[in-house]
């Protein structure tokens, strides 16, 4: 059982993480004034039962903090303390009080003196309001009689609606002999007239001596549940003791410590490490070595789980039996092939092969999707914290929470939309005077959205605030010779200079208007997702930070080209067309670089089979040349390639895992044929390929 | 045949807890996350159990065991709620509306099979 009890650690720890977290939701969309009783409901049932789990799977120090949790948070459902942005303030404190132990008890490390203050100074704030409201405590429960072995004289008189409880008596006689020998006699004094006789009551009194070596709290223990005080009396007949009761029995039934005690003194017996290096058998550091390797190995099992809704297991459940019956249609269809009729019922099953294959690949994949909810929902904290902080007014708008994205995004989303919101709130977003002044509403939004649309997420983070200024971008990026003084650029390559690493530091931002800071870290953590970043704005009116990301990693809709006699696959989100260049439309520049003017704008021509180091194209005549234009981060380019062989979705394979990262791949693929195809990384081969745009020639 | 459990709790670690350690001595459990879905649950069904949690969205614990017992088809039916140590209140108003027994939070799986074997 200790190891399921472990799988229940976690799933606790993950189940009272969505608790938190929906509390802290919860507590930031309350309305003093007209609170909703559900969500009062709802605070205190995560507290109740984050407490009740908590001491059920070994986490004491949780269950305790969440008791006074409850406690302050029971007179609060109840109407009898009200809702006021002061408690929301403390309960809030205590939502960060339980993530640290949540965090805590994850790694298996004792609280940080920081969250150890925090707990205590919220405990003494729940409990400072909690108090005049608690109702009456219970008495506290009278000490257990000492423990008595031997034999016992019992007298039971049954409750009336013993039956109606659905209760059977046979099964409390039944666990009185499994502790020793018992007799049983009725008493009929107590039985009513036939003629008063209610069928449905009990009114059955038994003697009963029992012969056991039990202690009295096990006799007791059988009548729990239908013991209410005055209708059971036991009475030990004799003092013989014919076992050893162990030592916290004696100490639990003498009232001296409680059961809870006792158990909790067990729990620090088990601390294997504490006592080898009490006995000197080892060194602290090893000990402490390798409880870190134990702890880290943890954290890799958490974070490689995945809770998955039931109903998303029952589907794929029902398709593999669906295919696995398809299957053994083709089987048989083949045995049968000699027969015209055989060849129309294995053409069938191949179509319907083909579409079960199909879903079940996109049902696998769903399992690994989770809401982007996960992501989202650390926001409104965050915004209204650093908003204070600013002495900003935001209104934080999200939609598409239910969006659902791979899960293995989300870790590497967090950081580039923290980033972005943060830099909205402070450089997008202009003071309250500068708003009211410039005729906006004094109270800024700024919104987190979340879409899917084809075969991509996206994910915006727009603000009402300043915008992006051009010129200025422009200046810096000239200052700095990044680009030609006199180049002529769109909106978006002028935009997409703000993510090249070294555009700017924080100094030289918040004199601009204020986007980059670390954005080429945003950039490279969106590529490395195979997704971009678009952004939009206008002077005066706002801007926009648009994530595009692939609906998976594991899958890409791309356009498969020729070169040579080997096949490659580009992302086909980046390509925007390919054609066949008329004869001398591509110039050469600089030696052997070349450009194409394709209706009047300049793009380079990127030989793949140069920048790869590839061997030869198909004699390489400029006659037979296909492009194809892709585009990345504002940037176009065309690539040479002999032929397009088609559009199709690829399984990606990682080739750092399986090879090494090389320049200008982003991966590898299987093709129908059972060949190897390479997956071009655009973006890289773009910035392989030039350095500063080329000015118009 | 194995006798069939209800476990209605609204924590799904505790339901799978309590599932993993049943279904592990042998009975069939089914499973309802609050009150309206246990009675859904249990419409029309032959039960030997039912445990249920007390704090629960839409229909709590105890109005559960009420509507049970309501029901000609649960009337005998053993049924046991789950409750916290500072919950007293909560077996007296358990027993009114007609729960068999309690098993008190915090427990052990083991506790909890001791229980179950008491009252099937």
């Amino acid at each position: 059982m200790a190891d399921a009890m472990d799988a229940f650690k976690e799933s606790f720890l993950e189940e009272s993480t969505e608790l938190v977290d929906g509390m802290e939701a919860v507590l930031l969309k309350l309305d003093f004034a007209n609170p909703e009783v559900e969500d009062l409901h709802t605070l205190f049932r995560a507290a109740h039962s984050i407490k009740g789990n908590a001491a059920t799977f070994g986490f004491p120090a949780i269950a305790a903090f969440t008791h006074q949790l409850e406690s302050t948070l029971e007179p609060v459902r109840q109407g009898r303390l009200a809702m006021t942005p002061e408690l929301q303030e403390i309960l809030l404190g205590a939502v960060d009080v339980l993530r640290a132990h949540l965090g805590q008890a994850r790694s298996g490390s004792a609280l940080q003196p920081r969250d150890l203050a925090n707990e205590a100074t919220t405990l003494q704030e729940l409990a400072r309001l909690a108090q005049g409201t608690a109702a009456p405590a219970a008495r506290p429960a009278p000490a257990p009689p000492p423990p008595s072995l031997g034999a016992y004289q019992i007298r039971f008189q049954a409750p009336l609606d013993l039956f109606r409880r659905g209760i059977n008596l046979e099964r409390i006689f039944r666990d009185l002999e499994k502790l020793g020998t018992a007799r049983f006699w009725l008493d009929p004094a107590t039985l009513p007239p036939l003629d008063g006789l209610e069928p449905e009551d009990c009114h059955l009194l038994w003697n009963i001596h029992l012969e056991t070596g039990a202690p009295l709290a096990d006799v007791e223990e059988v009548f729990e549940f239908v013991n209410d005080g005055a209708n059971l009396a036991i009475k030990p007949l004799d003092e013989k003791a014919d076992r050893v009761p162990l030592l916290g029995e004696i100490l639990v039934g003498s009232g001296e410590v409680s059961p809870h005690q006792v158990q909790d003194a067990l729990s620090r017996q088990a601390n294997i490490g504490d006592l080898l290096v009490e006995m000197g058998a080892a060194r602290p550091e090893a000990v402490a070595k390798a409880v870190e390797q134990q702890q880290k190995k943890r954290t890799q099992v958490e974070a490689s789980t995945l809770r998955v809704a039931t109903d998303k297991i029952d589907k794929l459940v029902n398709l593999v039996g669906e295919i696995v019956i398809t299957q053994t249609m083709l089987a048989q269809s083949a045995q049968e092939m000699a027969t015209a009729h055989g060849i129309a019922r294995f053409n069938e099953a191949l179509v319907a092969l083909e579409r079960l294959t199909r879903e079940l690949q996109e049902r696998v994949m769903g399992v690994r999707m989770v809401p982007v909810e996960m992501i989202f929902s650390r926001f409104p904290r965050m915004v209204r914290e650093l908003a204070k902080q600013l002495e900003k007014d935001v209104n934080l708008v999200m939609e598409g929470q239910a969006t659902e994205l791979d899960k293995t995004f989300i870790e590497m989303l967090v950081d580039p939309i923290t980033h972005l919101v943060r830099n909205g709130l402070d450089h997008g977003l202009e003071p309250v005077e500068q708003r009211i002044a410039a005729g906006k509403p004094a109270q800024a939004t700024l919104s987190l959205k979340a879409s899917s649309r084809g075969g991509n997420i996206f994910i915006e983070i727009q603000d009402d605030g300043r915008g992006l200024d051009r010129q200025r971008i422009l200046a810096k990026a000239q200052e700095k010779g990044m680009v030609a003084a006199d180049a002529r650029m769109s909106d978006e390559e002028v935009y997409a200079l703000l993510f090249e690493p070294g555009f700017s530091t924080a100094a030289a931002v918040s004199d601009l208007s204020g986007r980059g800071v670390g954005l080429d870290v945003v950039r490279q953590n969106i590529r490395a997702l195979g997704g971009r970043v678009e952004v939009e704005s206008r002077l005066g009116a706002g801007s926009t930070f648009r994530l595009v990301l692939p609906l998976t990693m594991a899958v890409l809709d791309g356009l498969t080209v020729r070169i040579g006699t080997e096949t490659y696959v580009f992302p086909l989100s980046l390509v925007l067309e390919s054609f066949k260049p008329r004869p001398g439309s591509i110039q050469s520049i600089q030696g052997d670089r070349h450009v194409i003017n394709l209706r009047g704008s300049f793009m380079p021509v990127l030989p793949l089979e140069a920048v790869l180091s590839l061997g030869d194209r198909d004699g390489g005549r400029e006659g037979d040349d296909l492009l194809v234009v892709v585009e990345s981060d504002g940037r176009r380019a065309a690539v040479r390639v002999d032929e397009v062989l088609g559009q199709q979705q690829v399984v990606i394979k990682s080739l750092d895992t399986h090879y090494r990262k090389v320049q200008g791949i982003s991966g590898a693929t299987i093709l129908g044929d059972g060949r190897v195809a390479l997956i071009l990384d655009v973006a890289e081969l773009i910035h392989l390929e030039s350095s500063p745009l080329p000015a118009p020639v | 045949m194995a006798k069939t459990i209800l476990t209605v709790d609204d924590s799904v670690t505790m339901r799978q807890m309590i599932t993993f350690t049943l279904a592990k001595a042998g009975y069939d459990i089914l499973e309802a996350g609050d009150g309206v879905e246990a009675l859904a649950v249990a419409a029309g069904k032959k039960l030997d159990l039912v445990i249920t949690d007390v704090n629960m969205p839409n229909m709590d614990g105890i109005t559960l065991v009420q509507r049970l017992r309501a029901q000609a088809g649960f009337r005998y039916t053993p049924i046991l709620v789950l409750t916290t140590e500072s919950g007293q209140d909560f077996k007296v108003r358990g027993k009114e509306a007609g729960a068999t027994g309690w098993i008190v939070k915090p427990f052990s799986p083991e506790k909890l099979l001791e229980i179950v074997e008491k009252v099937i």
